[in-house]
């Protein structure tokens, strides 16, 4: 569990999401977007060193002080998940160094669709699919497509040359997720990332507000929970219809 | 409630602990981007163990003593970090240690041993933690040095099967056969008390290598 008050500190913000769907694309875009307003910091998670941060340092979108890399040992779900230690130190000595700050996005290592944040770690998470993985990956499903807070399908300008369907793999999307948060984004659509930054405001302001409430879109086993009252009875359920509340205007949601 | 000691010894040897360290190898990653030939894997796992492990084994005890009696830890950190003389080795086993610390604190907020290493701000190699958590927990002395010995070989094994895949049932006769590499000197490791008795073994080519590895940008395991 967060280990202080949670409006009291920074929402750490996780960004997950198969190799080369654009994770680091996306923080540099919410950077540019909220970098006057928010006072920000990013962690990155590489499999080989800083990489990463030295994409987002040399993109000019944030103070390079505060872009830390964290190293994963060629193991970057277990650092976001099964052992986030050196994640949360460098969360916290991110917050220490340059309190107080707003949000500290944390990009995960480019990893496969099982990949997502321990709620011990981040407050909320996106994950980052784009079309030129192809369409018919948002159908495949998984902790991070179906349970993430919001599920980005990025590079949507690419479109036309993948010869991928946007709103049919946005349908898709929704249908994997059950309604919650989908949004359709290319840095080269104003509209699109306008969508992210209203986003990215409301989960802010649910985690100040003490709303929000971090979950865990890890894979968990359909269960069997007995009735006291009717002994013979009981249900089974399989923690699909978590609440999830957010989604401002131009983020699909079917809730 | 706190299981017996054994327990204890057990999960601090558990790859699984999350306390940082699977980003680590051992010096391996740097052995072998040095140059160090896949066939001589053997030969570096026991001049580690009766080099760098041998003295964080001892630190470990040494820590335990000093943790068990009250007394400071910094002596011993000065002592390990002395037979330490790579900056890149003593940086990255603070960040174990930090890493450990943090387990062990949020673990055991109430323990005086391990309350110990949190006054001030100094950093604590993860030798120094290892005999602070020992103190608390029970863990004698000849199992914390077979503990400390082990936990550096099977880190540098798992981390082989990333390097130099093979067969991982060939990785654990390498931890097998280091393992038993020190066993002779255990009981002499066990009965250190003082700093000044911590042996100091240190392997100048491995250091070199680590010193190399920290600053290439192209690596698997952060030491």
């Amino acid at each position: 569990m967060p280990d202080s008050p949670t409006s009291a500190r920074a929402l750490r913000l996780g960004v997950a999401g198969p190799v080369g769907t654009g994770k680091s694309s996306l923080i540099a875009t919410v950077c540019r977007a909220l970098g006057e307003e928010l006072r920000l910091g990013v962690i990155t998670n590489d499999i080989y060193t800083d990489e990463d941060a030295r994409f987002l340092r040399s993109a000019g979108v944030l103070d390079p002080e505060r872009i830390r890399a964290v190293e994963t040992g060629a193991c970057p779900h277990t650092a976001i998940r099964d052992d986030i230690t050196t994640n949360l130190l460098a969360a916290e000595d991110l917050e220490r160094d340059f309190s107080p700050l707003d949000v500290v996005l944390i990009e995960s290592g480019g990893d496969n669709l099982t990949a997502t944040f321990s709620p011990a770690l981040v407050d909320a998470q996106i994950f980052v699919l784009d079309v030129a993985g192809g369409g018919d990956v948002a159908r495949k499903g998984g902790p991070g497509i179906g349970r993430a807070d919001l599920l980005v399908v990025n590079k949507t300008d690419l479109a036309p040359y993948v010869g991928v369907d946007v709103p049919q793999m946005v349908a898709d999307a929704e249908e994997a997720r059950e309604g919650r948060a989908v949004l359709a984004l290319s840095r080269h659509d104003a509209a699109s990332i306008a969508a992210l930054r209203a986003w990215v405001l409301s989960v802010l302001a649910a985690h100040r507000s003490g709303d929000h409430v971090p979950q865990d879109p890890g894979p968990m086993a359909p269960h069997f929970h007995a009735d006291e009252e009717h002994p013979e009875g009981g249900f089974v359920h399989d923690h699909h219809a978590h609440d999830h509340a957010h989604a401002p205007a131009g983020v699909h949601s079917h809730e | 409630m706190t299981p017996d000691a054994h327990t204890i010894a057990m999960l601090l040897a558990d790859a699984r602990l999350p306390s940082g360290g699977y980003a680590f190898s051992s010096g391996l990653e740097p052995a072998l981007q040095g140059g160090l030939p896949p066939s001589e894997i053997r030969a570096f796992l026991r001049a580690r163990a009766r080099t760098t492990t041998m003295v964080d084994a001892a630190t470990a005890v040494v820590a335990r003593v000093a943790g068990l009696a009250s007394d400071p830890y910094a002596p011993v950190e000065r002592a390990w970090a002395a037979r330490t003389p790579s900056r890149a080795a003593r940086q990255s086993s603070r960040e174990l240690g930090r890493g450990l610390l943090r387990l062990a604190t949020t673990l055991w907020p109430d323990s005086a041993p391990i309350a110990g290493l949190t006054r001030g701000d100094g950093a604590w190699s993860r030798p120094v933690v290892l005999g602070a958590v020992a103190a608390h927990a029970g863990v004698d002395a000849t199992t914390l040095v077979r503990l400390a010995v082990y936990d550096d070989m099977a880190c540098a094994v798992a981390a082989l099967l990333k390097l130099e895949p093979g067969d991982p049932i060939d990785g654990v006769r390498l931890v097998i056969d280091a393992c038993a590499s020190l066993d002779p000197f255990t009981s002499q490791l066990a009965a250190l008390t003082s700093p000044d008795s911590i042996p100091a073994s240190s392997a100048p080519q491995s250091e070199m290598w680590a010193e190399a590895h920290a600053i290439t940008n192209r690596r698997l395991f952060r030491a």
